[in-house]
């Protein structure tokens, strides 16, 4: 998600598992289900649209999960895991102030224009609403990230593999991305969700035992509090006891002093741009809810995704947590701050000390799950953006559908293999990939604050879309340099925050300022684009008219709300 | 035929199959422990001792076999309705 991730895992032999026959067997069975998936949905396919969007068929619940399910990608699963060791609940924020409302926004207010103006993309509303410029910049851009995050995955699910099974990393580089070519040139958009959908029920069924069996040998949730220990580095406090158990305000998590501006930094920083930023215009993620059968489900797509994002970080973060409390390697480090591990390690440690084989084998299953998943959503968004956005629009026109469908095809093979060399790029220098990575996670705010500003102000001109979203960029990777060379210092999470943030704000202002010297679109072009001229039907849903509220999206989202609110105020 | 197809093939179905498959797998695992190797703990520094016996595999092995049961049921409770007509293509800008 938008954690910055370290590619950095223990030194070989801590963390090796001793995998049985059986072990083997129930992941073998797993790759069986998941290609099988792949010819399944290959006789789905019959035009571009079904290869790219599912043919706009699937229900709501399904891709619902993979909606969740295409970030919950092993990167999310150990980083959020370490998060928790290291800096316990205030990583909640991550998850209940971050995903879930964004989540809620982009079910309530923006899905029905990107579901109601028929756009392939989310670039390709772009281009519908602002022209070839900011068109332009954001499908190269977003092309060229999944590319680099496809590889990212790739790389470390060969980490994971070979710190856990002892495998060369370069027979479980090719074997992952095999698969993953597999079943996606097979099936496409379709073969990729209903994997995401599996994945989910893996991963948990992995997790949730994890995390109830841990809990049983710390002594409960009272147990575990008494033996969270102060995290420590260079003989310095950094999270104490009490920052690890409470959520609010968070200065562990922000590495802001004061909690005044903790707490802004966590809700206008991490919750509104980075999460609102990442969650309503990255087309990974938007991708799957396009691909649902109706406005309604399109819309609910998101909010019923919501639901298991407020829960699922109990069985990441605690596990996390419990690993610190519980696990001597975790300790020595949390106290020290040296040893033979990292907090990225975590996960693994709690699913080699606790699970007997057998569980373990689907522990590792739902690992290796999560990391193809996580690929296979970076390459399917990949190859949509490229067939329609570039080839199509700019490279090729106006040729039969099964062109494009051929297109794509290539596109993914293409994408797999610039992933193997993205990944060894990544294994010689994970400090660049790294960099990459969070400079990527930065492109989403001005994104987010283009599009906000775009569907609600007509007179928002095209030039202002793609100038606003140049320098809205060019702020952040200022701000992240200026935090790197150690102008602005804050030891947690708050450069990232502060640099979106002020991504957001360029955005605007210079969007603003474009505007008021350039001319706008005619009002006639802008339906279904922007809120004011936009037919009042779209908004609503006929097919959930007169329907109980949980298939309706606003009330659904209310009670989504609520419940994070709840949850906010519990875990305080 | 092509309905019976998309029955059998529907997602929740297959979400049942793999998950029944590890239920019953864990379970006689952990009814039989004598199939798995012992694992040697190692050397732990761990000041709980959080390991699991195999009987961890059957607790488990049971819960997934029950929720494929649910799986099972909800797909032929609410069998998919098949649209002969495919669903229109938007127009191509």
């Amino acid at each position: 998600m938008i954690t910055t991730t370290t590619t950095t895992l223990a030194a070989e032999n801590v963390l090796r598992l001793n995998l049985g026959w059986l072990d083997y067997m129930l992941v073998a069975i797993y790759f069986v289900f998941v290609l099988g998936i792949g010819f399944i949905a290959r006789s789905q396919i019959s035009t571009s649209l079904d290869f790219f969007l599912s043919g706009r068929r699937l229900p709501a619940w399904v891709t619902g999960l993979a909606f969740i399910s295409a970030n919950l990608g092993a990167i999310e699963i150990m980083g959020m895991a370490a998060n928790g060791a290291e800096v316990g609940l205030s990583t909640m924020h991550y998850y209940w102030i971050g995903a879930v409302p964004a989540m809620l926004f982009l079910g309530v207010v923006m899905m029905p224009f990107y579901y109601g103006s028929k756009v392939r993309s989310v670039p390709e509303f772009m281009r519908r609403r602002f022209g070839p410029g900011a068109h332009l910049v954001n499908a190269i851009s977003f092309a060229l990230a999944q590319v680099l995050i496809a590889g990212v995955n790739l790389f470390l699910l060969a980490t994971v593999i070979n710190a856990l099974l002892g495998w060369p990393r370069w027979i479980s580089l090719i074997v992952a991305a095999v698969v993953v070519l597999s079943y996606i040139t097979l099936g496409g958009l379709s073969a990729a969700i209903y994997n995401e959908v599996l994945q989910f029920f893996v991963i948990l069924a992995a997790l949730v035992p994890l995390t109830v069996f841990g809990l049983i040998r710390v002594g409960g949730w009272n147990g575990l509090k008494d033996k969270v220990i102060d995290t420590m580095s260079d003989g310095k406090v950094t999270a104490s006891t009490h920052d690890q158990l409470t959520t609010w305000p968070g200065q562990a998590l922000s590495g802001f002093d004061s909690p005044v501006w903790s707490v802004i930094g966590i809700v206008f920083g991490l919750g509104f741009v980075l999460s609102f930023g990442y969650w309503t215009t990255n087309f990974v993620e938007v991708q799957r809810a396009m691909a649902s059968n109706s406005m309604s489900a399109a819309r609910r797509s998101p909010i019923i995704a919501a639901f298991p994002k407020m829960f699922i970080p109990f069985v990441i973060i605690v596990p996390g947590m419990i690993a610190a409390a519980a696990i001597g390697d975790m300790i020595r480090l949390k106290t020290s701050g040296e040893g033979d591990i990292t907090y990225n390690d975590a996960m693994l440690l709690m699913v080699r000390d606790i699970l007997p084989n057998g569980l373990l084998g689907v522990a590792v299953a739902g690992l290796v799950a999560s990391f193809m998943a996580g690929m296979a959503a970076n390459i399917s968004a990949f190859n949509t953006v490229f067939s329609y956005d570039i080839w199509q629009d700019y490279v090729v026109k106006d040729r039969p559908d099964s062109y494009y469908i051929m297109v794509g095809r290539i596109a993914t093979v293409a994408a797999a293999i610039l992933a193997i060399f993205t990944a060894l790029i990544a294994a010689g220098y994970s400090n660049l990939m790294d960099y990459l990575q969070t400079l990527f996670g930065f492109f989403n705010a001005p994104l987010f604050a283009t599009f906000i500003l775009g569907m609600f102000w007509k007179r928002m001109t095209s030039t202002a879309g793609w100038v606003g979203l140049v320098s809205g960029t060019l702020s952040a990777v200022f701000v992240f340099i200026l935090g790197e060379v150690g102008v602005i210092n804050l030891p947690g999470q708050g450069v990232p925050f502060v640099a979106a943030s002020a991504a957001f704000v360029v955005d605007i202002v210079v969007s603003v300022a474009v505007t008021t010297v350039t001319t706008p679109k005619p009002v006639a072009e802008l339906a279904g684009l922007v809120y004011s001229e936009t037919p009042r039907e779209v908004f609503q849903d006929p097919d959930s008219a007169g329907k109980a509220w949980y298939y309706r999206p606003v009330p659904l989202a209310a009670v989504a709300l609520t419940l994070t609110i709840i949850l906010n105020v519990v875990f305080h | 035929m092509a309905s019976k197809l998309s029955h059998l093939f529907d997602i929740r179905n297959v979400i049942g199959a793999l998950l029944a498959i590890y239920g019953v797998v864990l379970t006689i695992a952990g009814f039989a422990p004598g199939l798995l190797r012992e694992r040697d703990k190692g050397a732990s520094n761990n000041p709980v001792d959080l390991s699991f016996g195999t009987d961890a595999n059957w607790w488990v092995g049971l819960a997934l076999i029950g929720v494929a049961v649910a799986f099972f049921a909800w797909a032929w409770l609410r069998p998919v309705r098949v649209e002969e007509t495919p669903p229109t293509t938007p127009a191509s800008p």
